[in-house]
């Protein structure tokens, strides 16, 4: 929880400027859910720059346009209600799909292939501290990664991976907010991977990973630049 | 359709509370007041048609499957929408797979035109007299800069940082002080 009313309103002012790393737009919004001193800090934040959107010239929207937009909406415009079109994070979670897809599913998945890697783990290895299931933007599994908290982290990969031509996937997790995104490593390929990182704090509750598509060698900045191939929250494990 | 729908005056708060109960009018009201501006929002950050339709799409997409999430104490509902079509062009932009996709003298031609969204000098983005326009004009031009460059033509740091040739970590610091300057004129 980020409570510093400085921190929060450069955050909010970046967020609302565009300036934050993805790893950090994902844990801003994660925490808007729960922090209102955010939630307020960024409203205000975009109110103070709407001039900017408003002075923009407007463009004619060409005909027809409005009806594509709704064919796009999808079938959440079929099953909506006043009540169980889309559920505030902060009310219930288990009624929304778009949520069960994306995080409930793997959450619940984390705390399961935990508990079978802790049965199961032919290696040498550790339990892991933490799991994550990353999945793309359909929410497709990806890749899961087990962090052991000593700076050591393993991926395995569970879909037919492609890495373009020229790039290479590097795994990330964001600490914290204040800390933004930090590199645990560029993977050597789609194959099963351990990769030594920075030492980090430990690996708290929800915590984000995620792998992008770098250039070869990994990001040129330091942070993330590059697609998405998944992201996920980690999920603690039971001692 | 309701007699607020088909309302020339409807506010966005009302489209949205609209879209949370279900009703696709919302998406009409929207798109009938703000979309125009919507369109010209995207077309300033992406500066190709095809591509600022598609942002609007998307964010429309995005408004009605969140808008049970917003809350309007936390700002106006326009501010919401603007900040979700702007995080949607930013995300095109930053789509590496999406804009290779382009012909190669087609992403020139983009890029270039980009570098033209905020001109380095004699622009003045905000007509008329506003607050935030004379807090803008209060601050360092460099800092000044780096905002509009972020803001209007969706700039990243290192984006920022090229186009006036000043190191990354200058670029972040003129963007934080400058940030500190406008919340302490604005508030």
């Amino acid at each position: 929880m980020i409570t510093d009313n400085d921190d929060i309103a450069r955050l909010a002012d970046e967020y609302v400027l565009g300036l934050l790393e993805p790893l950090e737009v994902e844990a801003v919004e994660a925490e808007l859910e729960t922090n209102s001193d955010l939630a307020k800090a960024i409203g205000e934040s975009q109110d103070r720059f709407l001039p900017l959107d408003l002075s923009a010239a407007s463009e004619r929207l060409r005909e027809g346009f409005a009806d594509e937009v709704k064919q796009a909406l999808g079938p959440e415009q079929e099953t909506a209600s006043a009540t169980s079109k889309v559920v505030p994070m902060t009310a219930s979670k288990k009624k929304s799909p778009w949520l069960s897809k994306q995080v409930l599913w793997p959450a619940i998945a984390a705390t399961i292939i935990g508990i079978i890697i802790g049965s199961y783990l032919p290696f040498n290895r550790p339990e892991p501290v933490i799991v994550a299931v990353l999945v793309d933007a359909n929410g497709v599994a990806q890749a899961i990664v087990e962090d052991y908290g000593n700076s050591e982290a393993q991926i395995r990969f569970v879909s037919d991976v492609e890495v373009p031509t020229g790039k290479t996937m590097q795994l990330w997790t964001l600490p914290s907010p204040e800390t933004g995104p930090v590199s645990l490593g560029v993977l050597p390929g789609v194959q099963p991977a351990v990769v030594d990182g920075p030492s980090l704090p430990a690996p708290k509750q929800q915590q984000l990973y995620e792998v992008t598509f770098e250039p070869l060698g990994g990001s040129p900045t330091g942070k993330p630049t590059g697609p998405i191939l998944g992201k996920g929250l980690g999920v603690l494990q039971g001692s | 359709m309701t007699q607020t729908a088909s309302s020339e005056t409807c506010s966005v708060e009302e489209a949205v509370g609209i879209c949370a109960t279900g009703d696709n009018r919302g998406i009409d009201m929207i798109l009938s007041d703000e979309g125009g501006r919507l369109l010209g929002v995207a077309m300033r950050m992406l500066t190709r048609r095809d591509l600022a339709e598609e942002a609007v799409q998307d964010t429309m997409v995005q408004v009605w499957r969140k808008a049970s999430q917003y809350r309007a104490e936390s700002g106006s509902a326009k501010g919401w929408l603007y900040t979700i079509l702007r995080n949607r062009c930013r995300n095109i932009l930053r789509d590496e797979t999406r804009l290779t996709a382009l012909p190669p003298d087609e992403l020139t031609t983009m890029q270039d035109a980009r570098q033209e969204t905020v001109p380095l000098e004699g622009w003045e983005v905000l007509p008329g007299t506003t607050k935030l326009k004379d807090c803008l004009a209060s601050l360092d031009a460099s800092g000044r800069e780096a905002i509009l460059l972020a803001h209007v033509a969706g700039f990243s740091h290192g984006e920022i940082s090229a186009r006036l040739k000043v190191p990354l970590g200058t670029v972040k610091s003129w963007v934080r002080r400058s940030l500190v300057s406008l919340r302490g004129c604005l508030s």
